[in-house]
């Protein structure tokens, strides 16, 4: 069986330096170099033995693939030294640029969520927003490596993104689920109390309570039980109405919770 | 103004009559064709003055598509006559056969028209001719600028002189050239691959490995020599410089008995961030002195990686050298030496190692976990190496890759260099 013809590096570098120019950086272009050379030596099998050994976009891709992750600029570079074995550095060069070029590499990701960074901004940052920002990032180029589906998900979690939808559903249980609360339980004597009568002391309104069980909130319609509860636990009366929109969302690494005045509820899970 | 003529009458207006034609290719509307015709020495070499008959056989390009009709270049010819076109034609058959798989067991593969030479004997006479290296691309040597012809080795010969003092310094402690020395890219640092080889295979650049061992070669890379303590207490020993940083920037090359202690409280066979550079304890290499960096191989300076345009050291062709700075035997050291330098050097933290007698005892059973895992290197998380820049690697430093069939590792982001 004769040699394959990548054993021969001077015979590769010379036959791929006259035949196939620097920008035919795929397989295919190679490929269809090569066989349009007119040196009748290079004949099919030969020119496949070539294709498969210098180096190439596709087989850059296919090690990117292999990893499960979204390459860096950096790495696409340190895969095309190894997968050049024929010390090309034209070569190398124009196939880390083309690769770079036509997929989606982490520092795009990286450059479109860091305006989503919700430490830099005062209005919460939901999933949606990250798969608008992804989605731009992203363009005309390949994700590969990753998913779309993967790279949000691992963005919404660092970011501590849940959807629109899922921080409606907690605000929206948030006041569902609150306890009732009587004067009588968390006050002394609350007859002492202007407007708090032997039946209204065992009144009860609805209180929001954190994660610790202390109460954060008062609301309810009457509002002479609701702020003397309020008051004597330090927190703050409000209508169902300001209750609402005082329900915040707090975004850390790998968490979502929402609070009402600093205080965590509950939280969401991403 | 055009003329329309047939593709024979092309041919022949080119090479005059032809005695025969094969057509062997075909690439959508471009023809190759083998044509044999009769002809003259001078007719078809240039600067040759005999019209010697020759038979001449060559590919002929038919190209439909801009209609022309061209000569290539790589023709044969033979004398003109009946002898041997017969005798060609003998091979061409076995040549059919051959790629066919028909050969006969008893078919003889040679053919001449010479009567009095016999090809079996000719096949079978020694010659003396110059050994051709190929591996380290010798033409594309020569294109590079930065490496000092004047220097066999540079050209694929043999290794640098140098490397028989590192024979001896290696010899002298007990260690076995063969085992630490490997081939580097020519003109780089790089490696060829981290496989050692015997002395006599080394051509050009080579690296002497730090072998992840209980016992044998450390370095110290001193890059911020400023930093290093004054009053740090270790022998004398072999130095070697690089082309970069003037003398002080160096390597010292010691020998520990015990660097597998010394790894096992260190946790890695390399550790960097020390003020004054990084210790090597394994799995890493030194480039070996006499090794010279051509400007595709230096890495300072502003040029992009891989391309020429290094810094004016490299660029010289009488510079870019590793040297041996003191050529002195390689001293050996005990592990707490080596501790006792981070210990007095800043940046690094080295973990609580003694215990205060006056203090309560620590529990003493994690060194010897430790040790246990030492043996183990498959399991260990810093016997990984990039396969591109060759730094060894913790586990959350590294990336691993499919690439050509094989499993490569390379740096996590990207390798800094």
């Amino acid at each position: 069986m004769s040699p394959d013809i990548s054993e021969y590096p001077d015979a590769v570098d010379r036959i791929v330096g006259a035949e196939v120019p620097p920008d035919a950086t795929t397989d295919r272009q190679v490929m269809d170099a090569l066989r349009g050379a007119e040196a009748p030596q290079i004949n099919r099998q030969v020119a496949q033995n070539l294709r498969d050994s210098v180096l190439t976009e596709d087989k850059i891709l296919d090690a990117i693939d292999s990893s499960g992750e979204l390459p860096t600029e950096g790495e696409i570079d340190s895969m095309s030294e190894i997968a050049d074995q024929y010390d090309m550095s034209d070569r190398q060069q124009e196939v880390a640029e083309a690769v770079e070029q036509r997929v989606v590499t982490r520092e795009q990701i990286d450059r479109a969520l860091s305006d989503s960074d919700p430490s830099r901004t005062d209005e919460p940052v939901f999933r949606e927003d990250i798969e608008e920002a992804v989605e731009d990032a992203i363009g005309r180029s390949e994700m590969r490596g990753a998913s779309e589906e993967q790279v949000i998900d691992e963005a919404a979690s660092e970011l501590g993104a849940p959807s629109r939808q899922e921080f409606q559903a907690a605000q929206a249980r948030t006041i569902s689920e609150s306890s009732d609360t009587s004067p009588a339980e968390v006050i002394d004597n609350p007859t002492e109390i202007d407007g708090i009568g032997a039946g209204t002391a065992e009144q009860a309104v609805p209180t929001i309570r954190d994660e610790s069980g202390e109460i954060v909130a008062v609301s309810g319609a009457n509002e002479t039980v609701g702020q003397a509860i309020a008051d004597e636990i330090g927190a703050e009366y409000r209508s169902l109405g300001e209750l609402q929109e005082s329900i915040d969302l707090e975004q850390s690494r790998g968490r979502a919770e929402v609070t009402i005045d600093s205080n965590t509820v509950r939280e969401i899970p991403l | 103004m055009s003329e329309t003529v047939t593709v024979r009458d092309r041919i022949e207006d080119l090479l005059g009559e032809i005695h025969g034609l094969a057509v062997t290719r075909q690439q959508q509307e471009t023809i190759y064709a083998v044509v044999s015709h009769s002809t003259t020495w001078d007719e078809i070499e240039e600067g040759v003055e005999a019209d010697i008959p020759v038979l001449d056989i060559r590919t002929v390009v038919i190209d439909l598509d801009s209609e022309s009709v061209s000569l290539s270049d790589n023709g044969i010819w033979t004398p003109q006559d009946p002898d041997s076109s017969e005798a060609l034609t003998r091979v061409l058959g076995r040549t059919t056969n051959d790629l066919l798989g028909n050969i006969q067991p008893d078919a003889d593969p040679l053919e001449t028209a010479a009567i009095d030479l016999d090809p079996e004997l000719l096949l079978a006479r020694e010659l003396e001719i110059e050994e051709e290296i190929s591996e380290q691309h010798s033409d594309k040597m020569r294109r590079h600028g930065g490496i000092d012809p004047a220097r066999e080795w540079g050209y694929g010969a043999s290794p640098p002189p140098e490397i028989e003092r590192v024979v001896e310094r290696l010899e002298e402690i007990g260690e076995d050239p063969g085992d630490h020395c490997t081939r580097l890219v020519w003109g780089k640092k790089e490696p060829m691959t981290r496989k050692s080889r015997p002395i006599d295979e080394l051509l050009g650049n080579y690296g002497i490995e730090l072998l992840p061992q209980s016992e044998g070669l450390i370095a110290l890379d001193i890059d911020y020599p400023e930093q290093f303590p004054e009053d740090a207490d270790l022998p004398d020993t072999l130095e070697i410089s690089s082309p970069h940083g003037g003398d002080e920037q160096r390597h010292i090359m010691l020998h520990c008995r015990t660097k597998d202690d010394l790894a096992n409280e260190l946790g890695a066979w390399a550790i960097q961030g020390v003020s004054w550079g990084d210790l090597w304890i394994g799995d890493r290499y030194l480039v070996g002195p006499g090794s010279q960096l051509s400007e595709y191989g230096c890495d300072e300076g502003e040029h992009d990686r891989g391309e020429p345009g290094g810094c004016s050291e490299c660029e010289d062709p009488e510079g870019g050298y590793y040297e041996i700075l003191e050529d002195r035997p390689i001293a050996t050291v005990e592990s707490e030496d080596i501790l006792e330098l981070i210990d007095q050097s800043s940046g690094y933290e080295l973990r609580d190692r003694g215990a205060d007698p006056d203090l309560p005892q620590e529990d003493n059973e994690e060194p010897e976990q430790l040790e246990d895992d030492l043996e183990d290197d498959a399991d260990r998380a810093v016997t990984v190496t990039c396969d591109s820049c060759g730094s060894a690697l913790e586990e959350d430093e590294r990336k691993t890759v499919e690439l050509l069939g094989e499993t490569r590792t390379i740096c996590r982001g990207g390798c800094d260099r």
